[in-house]
């Protein structure tokens, strides 16, 4: 479904060359649960953005449902975004001036989907994390779980190929964080959705099949 | 999607009251002074009352004589008997009427002095102009043959002389000789200074036409049906005073227009005899309103730009699910559309206060009003000013990295 061949990400600064990725491959299947994990600046935030077709790699090739993004024009790849990727992050990201049912629908806004559809589409994503009750409530009137279901809710409300969870349980108290990891679990084995949980805590990726380790750019498996 | 921004846009207008106050004060300050700019303009220029409504009017406002051989010039209106020349002998106009320059004279009522203008005109006057009777009539050519002692007056002036108490039929003695009110009409804005007066009369004098000149103290109003005959006018015209000049053993030169009265402006102040200064008038009034446009549009892009910071991770997050920098482009400006429009709003409702507070102010009457040119005029500029205030900041947002800004947050 997404396919990393020989992905290299090096940046250039005036004085000095960092590779921030080096020569990775990796290649990740529907209904998968993985998780990459590894110390700061070890690259995880940048293979986050090059999964999350965010950014482009220096060499190698990027394959999404067989297309190589390589050159995409900035419109398209937006599109690929909107119906490949769904992001959760640490610190939730809701629009505050967004209702719930109105931050749920935001990926939906960008496709040619009516108001209705787009209603029907935010509720359910909105009952499989169980929030229905609190659709018209506004982030500020949330608890910290709460936020981080909704924000599970808008990432899997378009049903992308793949949800990128960057740290979703970071800014959480462990009880809450288990209740998230397990939401996200039930999601990837009720519905099949393919996760990739980004974290440093080692002790989430106890629960998950496949782990991966990156270290200064290299992948150990 | 629309609706979604337009929300976003009002509760970014609620969610920094400080903030917005100042945006607002800077977009509504610009916008009433461009209103008001254009009304004066409107109101000058433009076919508003009292001009003629059934057809488009040309104006001879001045005839220049010049002596080629001894340099002498004579500047001013028409002489009456050149104007009733044109009256009878033109083709083109399905009607042409005489009136001559405004004079001064002081009334005084219960020790209260009122200054007056008076001017007198032929019956064609009151066919040529879309003036409004509130009371009686206007004269005709018979009150005109007979040299009836009768007028007309203005609503002002009615109210000033008469303090609130009905003028029709009463009389009003001017240089010795009595005149009864036979109408009243609703005054002209003193901005039209050919039609404005406070009282007209039905007589045209012949007595300051000495030398048989062309030069004089009276104007001439020619209408035609369409704007497709003006140009026909102006040639008729103009092969009339090149046959004055002819006939005049080329001692004599005559220089004279027929012009709207945009043309009669600029003609003098960027043309000549043989050009109406519109091409040079049009370029210069563009430049003037960029420039005016310039410091505050600087204002607000610094504003917008300065508030951005607090849009970044919302931004960052649209862009993570899909929106494309094209589209990010679109909602800042689109957002700026509406706080440029409710803006706009403010400014119409401030303007039309602003314009009553300049009336009651000049009892000359100004007549100031928002018509649809002025609505037309302001939302072009305002929405010119909503997308190249907006452009700049949107650009900027539309090209921010969304993880680093939601990792950094």
């Amino acid at each position: 479904m997404i396919e990393l061949k020989n992905v290299s990400k090096i940046y250039h600064t005036e004085t000095i060359e960092t590779t921030a990725i080096n020569d990775i491959s990796l290649k990740i299947n529907k209904g998968d649960f993985l998780s990459i994990t590894g110390p700061s600046g070890s690259g995880k935030s940048t293979l986050l953005n090059l999964i999350g077709l965010l950014d482009s790699p220096t060499s190698g090739d990027i394959i999404v449902n067989k297309e190589n993004i390589k050159g995409l024009k900035d419109k398209k790849l937006s599109k690929l975004r909107n119906k490949t990727i769904g992001f959760i992050f640490q610190s939730y990201h809701l629009i505050d001036d967004l209702n719930v049912i109105e931050n749920v629908e935001l990926p939906l806004i960008y496709r040619k989907i009516s108001k209705k559809k787009r209603k029907e589409m935010a509720e359910l994503a909105l009952e499989k994390v169980g929030l229905t009750n609190r659709k018209k409530h506004f982030p500020r009137q949330l608890s910290g779980g709460q936020k981080q279901r909704v924000a599970i809710a808008r990432a899997i409300v378009g049903n992308p190929a793949i949800i990128l969870a960057d740290e979703p349980t970071g800014n959480l108290d462990s009880k809450m964080g288990d209740k998230i990891m397990g939401l996200l679990i039930k999601l990837n084995k009720i519905y099949k959705t393919t996760i990739i949980l980004v974290t440093h805590n080692l002790s989430l990726t106890t629960r998950i099949e496949r782990n991966i380790i990156i270290k200064d750019g290299n992948l150990i498996n | 999607m629309l609706i979604n921004y337009f929300k976003l846009a009002i509760s970014s207008i609620f969610s920094n009251k400080t903030y917005s106050a100042i945006v607002f004060f800077g977009i509504t300050f610009t916008f009433i002074i461009i209103i008001i700019l254009t009304s004066i303009y409107a109101q000058l220029f433009g076919n508003v009352y009292p001009e003629s409504k059934n057809g488009k009017p040309l104006y001879l406002t001045e005839v220049i004589e010049k002596n080629t051989k001894t340099g002498y010039t004579k500047i001013g209106g028409a002489s009456l008997s050149f104007s009733e020349n044109l009256k009878k002998n033109m083709k083109t106009p399905k009607m042409i009427s005489i009136i001559s320059k405004g004079k001064s004279i002081n009334f005084y009522v219960n020790e209260k002095k009122i200054p007056t203008i008076i001017k007198f005109t032929d019956a064609n006057f009151w066919k040529s102009t879309s003036f409004k009777f509130k009371k009686g009539r206007p004269y005709n050519e018979s009150d005109f043959q007979a040299n009836s002692k009768v007028i007309i007056i203005t609503d002002k002036f009615e109210k000033s002389y008469f303090g609130g108490e009905n003028g029709l039929g009463k009389k009003i003695k001017m240089v010795g000789i009595e005149y009864k009110v036979i109408g009243i009409v609703k005054s002209a804005s003193s901005f039209k200074e050919i039609l404005y007066s406070n009282i007209y009369i039905p007589n045209l004098d012949n007595k300051n036409n000495t030398f048989n000149s062309l030069v004089g103290d009276y104007r001439c109003i020619f209408i035609v049906d369409s704007n497709n005959k003006l140009p026909i006018l102006k040639q008729e015209y103009f092969d009339i005073i090149n046959t004055k000049n002819n006939i005049s053993n080329n001692k004599l030169e005559v220089l004279s227009n027929l012009d709207t009265v945009l043309e009669s402006y600029t003609r003098n102040l960027f043309g000549n005899t043989y050009n109406n200064g519109l091409t040079k008038f049009y370029p210069i009034l563009a430049l003037a309103i960029i420039i005016f446009l310039f410091l505050p549009a600087i204002n607000l892009i610094n504003l917008i730009l300065a508030r951005t910071s607090e849009r970044n991770i919302e931004i960052a997050v649209r862009k993570s699910f899909g929106a494309s920098s094209k589209q990010i482009l679109s909602q800042f400006i689109f957002e700026n559309i509406v706080i440029n429009i409710i803006g706009l709003l403010i400014s119409i409702i401030l303007s039309l206060i602003i314009i009553k507070i300049l009336d009651f102010l000049f009892f000359e009457n100004i007549n100031l009003s928002i018509n649809g040119f002025v609505l037309f005029v302001i939302l072009i500029i305002s929405l010119f000013f909503a997308i190249i205030t907006g452009l700049i900041p949107a650009r900027k947002l539309s090209k921010i990295n969304p993880i680093e800004i939601l990792q950094n947050n």
